[in-house]
């Protein structure tokens, strides 16, 4: 069964080529423009991973994470941040919000995602178990 | 004249006695001496000489009294106004628009001028009392060091930055402050807009980037080898952007004072450049510039380090020492394990820094005229972040050139990032080219 990812990102230009790369990697992908879709999204469809811009319209990532913590079917979810917004109090609150990693997304290469991807999941399934 | 006034006087003294003698006692037998009459007369003589001559002097000694009194008056004058003069300069510091203090070595206040007394007022302080603890101990560190320092302190939400000069000898220090709230806004919202400015550009450079490896990739299908090449192209010139883009924000953040937080983490230093060095392989080879890279020492050595700091510190030094380098160059990295901290040195051949210019090739922005002329689009931020960075880990960077022979640098990093007491073994550190 392939992975489900929900990538949630307001730059159609970046969530397609996002999108594009893991589905060739033989991910199930959903994509969002926005925050409050993408909660909707990530409700209806119970990904294994999402991948989250901060800077979008309606609904921030920082939001997005806040409604996903206080989710009892949803708060167990990894969430990786990808944005260019990189102060280190960006990232700080990141990670105390709960995303298991915060990446820039100019210093990160696509076929990086994959593997990013896959490590996020098993540091969390070795966690859980 | 006094000699004068004294024999004339004796002598008139001498005329007096001998006639009155004569005149009272009359003549002794045999006397040689005249009579009573001629020596009274001889003493009228001499008496009215004494006269003359005491006039005579006296008028000239009117002159000197009446010249010497002027002087006297032009110096009461000068020495009245030296007086005000000293008075106005000791209210100088007083009526200073800016905060002028003077605090002695407990950290008490020996002298506050008018400026200052809303600063006093907010610490709840007299002349008199101890500075709060957070400014005494402030001074007192700079008191010991002995040299100039700058402390900031706000009040009332103004920001008030104090040049601090410690009067060692005196055991006090004199603080000059100054209003910077105005500054700090102005570099705020600059900072603020290179901040956002560098973000809004990030964000096409990810596409462009990603599409871009999405070609490379060949996931669309196959490239020729012109189309692999542009594509290249394509990729090299977002990384030099990108990597423009990082620089711009770093210099932002260390403006805004954020500085550089350190995400310190157990990490294999030699690993790390090793990485920087295979991912700038390509270029060198595109430079026709080789690199080389022994003895290493040893498998690994672990150090609490940021890596992306010092990938980023790495990169912009091995950056410069290829493009800095001749056609056909060579580079040699080499390093000194030493067990609480390890030395590397980056050596090139290359177009080397000018004497004079040496001393500036840390500062921000600053850029070599013979670097310019190589390398227009540099941006003369690379170094001075790379100093940053190793400094805030503990260690130390520097340089030895010779301008048209080579360059080679040094990078010293203590394990712990405390220890920054460079100890660096210099066998490497010969002239390049020697």
């Amino acid at each position: 069964m392939s992975i489900k990812v929900a990538i949630v990102e307001d730059d159609k230009s970046l969530l397609d080529a996002i999108a594009f790369e893991l589905e060739e990697q033989g991910y199930e992908v959903t994509k969002d423009v926005d925050g409050e879709s993408g909660v909707e999204t990530i409700k209806n469809t119970k990904p294994d991973i999402i991948l989250l811009d901060i800077i979008m319209p309606r609904m921030d990532g920082f939001e997005v994470l806040e409604t996903l913590k206080k989710n009892e079917a949803l708060q167990d979810i990894p969430v990786i941040i990808l944005s260019n917004l990189g102060h280190d109090a960006d990232v700080k609150k990141g990670i105390e919000l709960g995303a298991k990693a915060y990446f820039i997304k100019a210093s990160i290469d696509i076929e990086e995602m994959d593997d990013k991807i896959k490590e996020i999941l098993e540091k969390n399934d070795s966690k859980k178990e | 004249m006094r000699t004068v006034l004294l024999i004339l006087g004796s002598l008139t003294l001498l005329f007096v006695v001998a006639g009155a003698s004569q005149l009272f006692a009359g003549p002794a037998p045999n006397s040689c001496l005249p009579n009573s009459i001629f020596l009274l007369a001889g003493s009228f003589v001499v008496l009215l000489l004494i006269i003359f001559f005491c006039q005579y002097h006296l008028s000239i000694d009117d002159e000197s009294l009446s010249e010497l009194m002027e002087t006297n008056e032009i110096l009461e004058r000068k020495l009245e106004q030296s007086e005000k003069e000293k008075q106005s300069f000791a209210t100088l510091p007083l009526e200073d628009p800016s905060p002028v203090l003077r605090i002695d070595k407990q950290g008490k206040i020996l002298f506050a001028n008018n400026a200052s007394l809303s600063l006093l007022w907010n610490w709840k302080k007299y002349i008199g009392e101890e500075v709060p603890k957070h400014i005494k101990e402030k001074i007192i560190h700079i008191l010991e060091k002995g040299k100039n320092d700058e402390i900031e302190t706000k009040v009332r939400g103004r920001i008030l930055s104090f040049k601090v000069t410690p009067i060692v000898d005196e055991g006090y220090l004199n603080l000059y402050g100054r209003d910077v709230t105005k500054e700090k806004e102005v570099d705020e919202m600059k900072s603020e807009f290179v901040s956002l400015a560098s973000h809004q550009l990030r964000t096409p450079l990810t596409g462009i980037q990603w599409y871009a490896q999405l070609l490379a990739k060949k996931k669309t299908g196959d490239l020729n080898k012109t189309q692999e090449g542009f594509i290249d192209e394509i990729l090299g010139n977002v990384k030099r952007m990108v990597k423009l883009v990082e620089d711009l924000l770093n210099v932002s953040k260390m403006e805004r004072g954020e500085k550089f937080v350190l995400n310190r983490q157990e990490t294999d230093i030699l690993s790390i450049v090793r990485e920087v060095i295979s991912n700038h392989r390509r270029e060198a080879e595109k430079n026709n510039v080789t690199i080389t890279t022994s003895p290493w020492c040893g498998e690994s050595c672990l150090f609490r380090v940021d890596k992306e700091k010092i990938v980023q510190a790495f990169d912009n030094i091995i950056d410069n020492a290829i493009i800095y380098s001749q056609d056909g160059g060579k580079i040699e990295i080499l390093c000194h394990n030493k067990n609480d901290s390890i030395d590397f040195f980056i050596k090139d051949y290359g177009i080397g820094i000018p004497q004079k210019q040496q001393v500036l090739v840390f500062d921000r922005f600053y850029r070599a005229d013979n670097a310019k002329q190589k390398h227009p689009s540099g941006t003369g931020l690379g170094l001075y972040l790379a100093k940053a960075i190793i400094e805030k880990h503990g260690g130390k960077i520097g340089f030895i050139s010779d301008e048209g022979k080579g360059t080679t640098f040094y990078v010293f990093l203590p394990k712990d990032g405390k220890n920054n007491k460079a100890k660096i073994k210099t066998g490497f550190l010969k002239k390049p080219g020697s």
